[in-house]
C-alpha cells in the first residue's frame, strides 16, 4: 500500500511540475507576443541585424560594410587589418570593430573581433535600444527560460516513463487490488496526458523562447524583408548593410572574402556561451531569423599557407639576423 | 665545377609592373588589376609550405621573385650556405626567374647589424664581394640580382662610386642589377649623391628590375619607410632611368600602414605613367 501511495505522490508531483513549468513558459511567450513596439523611428541596419541574427549578425554586417567601403582589409586566413590613411567612421560599432581589428600588428583573426565586439558596450547599446523599443526582451531572463524549457522536456518525458511503468503494473502485476488497479490506471492516464501536453508545449515554445525577439520585432523584420528582397542588386558599397543584416554574409556578394572570414582556422575563442566567434550572451545565434552567418562553403579556404610567414610585414629594407623585425632601413 | 659567370649582357625576362607581396595584403595583390609579377621576402616563407596566395599567383602564371634581406654578400665572410640553400629552395618552389638580394653587409664577427650597411667601395672589397657573389651564383639555380642600398653613411676610404663599383662587380661576376630608385633618392637627399648622375654610372644592360617606394622626411633626413605614397622626385628618377633603358620590370614596395586597394592601384598607375613620361 505504501508503494502505491508513493507512486501516486510521485505522479502528482510530476504533473504539478510540468504544469508549473509550462505555465511559466507560456507566460513568457505571452510577453513576447504582447510586447508593444514603442519606437516609431526606422531601424538602422545594425539594429535590424541584431533582430535577424543577434550580435554575430551585427558584427558580420559591420565587417561587410567596412570591407566594402575600403576601411578594413581581409587577408587569407581571415585576418583583419584596418586600412591606413582613411577617415575614421562615425558609427560606434564600426569604430569598435576597427579598434579590435587593429589589436594585433600582423592582423587580428575575424573570430577574435567578433568575440570582442560581440560582448562590447557598443553591442550593449544596440540591445538597449531594441529593448526600449519593445523589439527584444531583456536577455537576463533568457537563461531561465532555457532552463525551464529543458526542465519541461525532462519532466514530460519522465511523465511518460512513469505512466508506462504504472500501466505495466496494472496489466502484469499478479492480482492487484481493485482500488490500486483503478488508482494506477487513473495516474497512468493523467501522466500520459500531461507528458504529451508538456512535450507539445515544449515543441511549440522552444524556437520562440530561444530568441529574445518579440512579435513586434519580428514584424519589423518582416517589413524590412519586403523592402530588401534577397539577391536584389546592390549598387553602392555602403548599400550592402541592410541585405547582409537581413540575409547574412552571403549577401555581401563576395564569396572569396566570406570564405576567408569564416576560414576553419579562424577559430572561436574558447569561452562559454559564445557562438561563431561572438558572445552576444543574450541571443542564440543558431536560431537566427534569416540568412546565414557561416555558409557551408566557407570552411575550405585552404588558407593555412598564409600562416607560413614567420615574420609579419617583413620589409625588404631589413638586413641580417633572418631579416625580420622592425628598425631596418635602406632597402 | 664552378659556373661560367659571363660578363656579357644577359637576356632579361620581361616582368612588367609588380608589387611586393606581403601576407597582410595577399588578397589585395591577387585582385589588383595590372599586377604582372610580385616579389616576396624570402626569409618570410617556407619553400615546403608556400602561402596559398603565392600558389594562386603562380597558378595564374605570375612570376614570383624571392627577395632576400639577410645574405650579406657585401661582408668579409662568405655568404651563409644555409641562407643560400633557402634562397635556392625558394627559387625552385616558386619557379622563379631570378633571386634578388642586396649589395650590403649585414654582419661581422658574429654581430648582426640589423641594417643593410654600405659596402666599402675599395678594390680590395670588390675582390671579396666578387668572390661572395660567385659563391652565391654557384649555389643558386637561377640568376642573382643585387640591389643598391640606401646608405646611411659612406666609408671614408671609398675609391669608387656606387656605379663604378657595381659596374666592375658586373664585369667580374655577370650579376644582374636591381636598381632601387627610392634608394638613389635617399642617397641624394641624405648624402648629396646625385641620383640621375648615378644612373649614368650604372651598368644598365644588366638591369633585371627596379624598385620604387615611398618614404618620409623628418628633420631634413629622408627615411625610406616603404609606408607612403611614392614622391614625385622618386618617379622623376624612374622616368630618367626609363629614358636610358627599358627596365624589364618595375615593382612597388609597400611594407606597412597599407592603404586602400584603390590607393595601391593608383600608385601602380602613377608608376606605370612615370615609365613612359619624358624625364624632367
Amino acid at each position: 500500500m505504501g508503494v502505491l501511495v508513493t507512486l501516486i505522490l510521485v505522479c502528482a508531483v510530476l504533473i504539478a511540475a510540468v504544469i508549473a513549468n509550462a505555465t511559466s513558459l507560456k507566460s513568457r511567450y505571452a510577453r513576447i507576443r504582447q510586447a508593444v513596439d514603442t519606437g516609431a523611428r526606422e531601424l538602422g541596419a545594425y539594429e535590424v541585424a541584431y533582430l535577424a541574427g543577434g550580435s554575430l549578425r551585427v558584427v558580420n554586417t559591420v565587417l561587410a560594410v567596412l570591407i566594402r567601403t575600403g576601411l578594413l582589409r581581409v587577408s587569407r586566413g581571415g585576418l583583419l587589418h584596418p586600412v591606413a590613411g582613411v577617415d575614421r567612421p562615425g558609427d560606434d560599432l564600426e569604430r569598435a570593430v576597427l579598434a579590435a581589428a587593429g589589436g594585433r600588428p600582423g592582423g587580428t583573426p575575424a573570430a577574435e573581433v567578433r568575440h570582442e565586439v560581440g560582448k562590447g558596450q557598443e553591442m550593449g547599446a544596440v540591445e538597449h535600444r531594441l529593448i526600449a523599443a519593445g523589439l527584444i526582451l531583456p536577455g537576463a531572463a533568457n537563461g531561465m527560460a532555457r532552463t525551464r524549457l529543458g526542465l519541461l522536456a525532462l519532466l514530460s518525458a519522465l511523465c511518460l516513463i512513469v505512466a508506462l511503468v504504472s500501466l505495466f503494473c496494472v496489466l502484469f502485476l499478479p492480482e492487484p487490488a481493485a482500488m490500486a488497479r483503478g488508482l494506477l490506471t487513473v495516474a497512468a492516464v493523467a501522466l500520459l496526458v500531461t507528458g504529451f501536453v508538456g512535450l507539445r508545449t515544449y515543441g511549440r515554445l522552444r524556437r520562440a523562447l530561444r530568441s529574445l525577439v518579440t512579435e513586434a520585432g519580428r514584424d519589423r523584420l518582416r517589413t524590412a524583408r519586403t523592402s530588401y528582397r534577397p539577391g536584389a542588386p546592390v549598387t553602392a558599397a555602403s548599400d550592402i548593410s541592410m541585405p547582409v543584416a537581413l540575409y547574412g554574409m552571403g549577401a555581401m556578394g563576395d564569396p572569396a572574402t566570406e570564405a576567408e572570414l569564416n576560414a576553419r582556422n579562424n577559430s572561436v575563442p574558447a569561452t562559454g556561451g559564445c557562438a561563431g566567434g561572438t558572445c552576444g550572451g543574450s541571443y542564440d545565434n543558431t536560431h537566427s531569423f534569416g540568412g546565414g552567418d557561416f555558409s557551408s562553403s566557407s570552411s575550405s579556404s585552404g588558407s593555412s599557407g598564409s600562416s607560413a610567414s614567420s615574420c609579419g610585414g617583413g620589409s625588404s629594407s631589413c638586413g641580417g639576423g633572418g631579416g625580420c623585425g622592425g628598425g631596418c632601413g635602406g632597402g | 665545377m664552378a659556373a661560367d659567370h659571363r660578363p656579357e649582357q644577359a637576356r632579361m625576362e620581361r616582368l612588367g609592373l609588380g608589387i611586393g607581396w606581403r601576407s597582410e595584403i595577399d588578397l589585395t595583390v591577387e585582385r589588383l588589376a595590372g599586377v604582372e609579377f610580385v616579389e616576396v621576402i624570402a626569409e618570410n616563407i617556407r619553400p615546403t609550405s608556400l602561402p596559398t596566395s603565392l600558389r594562386v599567383l603562380r597558378e595564374r602564371g605570375l612570376p614570383v621573385i624571392p627577395h632576400g634581406v639577410s645574405l650579406g654578400v657585401g661582408g668579409a665572410e662568405p655568404p651563409s650556405a644555409a641562407t643560400l640553400a633557402h634562397l635556392a629552395a625558394c627559387a625552385q618552389a616558386l619557379d622563379a626567374p631570378l633571386v634578388s638580394e642586396h649589395l650590403a653587409f649585414v654582419r661581422a664577427g658574429g654581430v648582426e647589424a640589423g641594417h643593410l650597411l654600405p659596402v666599402p667601395r675599395t678594390r680590395d672589397a670588390l675582390k671579396v664581394v666578387a668572390q661572395n657573389v660567385r659563391q652565391a651564383q654557384d649555389a643558386l639555380p637561377v640568376p642573382l640580382a643585387l640591389e643598391n642600398v640606401a646608405a646611411i653613411f659612406g666609408w671614408p676610404e671609398d675609391e669608387l662610386t656606387d656605379g663604378q663599383f657595381l659596374g666592375e662587380l658586373v664585369e667580374l661576376t655577370g650579376v644582374r642589377l636591381l636598381i632601387d630608385v627610392a634608394n638613389l633618392y635617399t642617397n641624394e637627399v641624405n648624402l648629396g649623391l646625385p641620383a640621375v648622375q648615378a644612373l649614368d654610372d650604372l651598368p644598365l644592360s644588366q638591369l633585371a628590375y627596379v624598385h620604387v617606394a615611398g618614404g618620409e622626411e623628418h628633420g631634413g633626413v629622408w627615411h625610406d619607410t616603404h609606408t607612403a605614397s611614392v614622391p614625385e622626385p622618386v618617379l622623376d628618377i624612374l622616368a630618367a632611368l626609363c629614358a636610358r633603358t627599358d627596365p624589364p620590370g618595375v615593382l612597388l614596395e609597400w611594407d606597412d600602414h597599407y592603404p586602400s586597394d584603390d590607393a595601391l592601384a593608383a600608385e601602380l598607375s602613377r608608376i606605370r605613367a612615370a615609365t613612359t613620361r619624358p624625364p624632367t
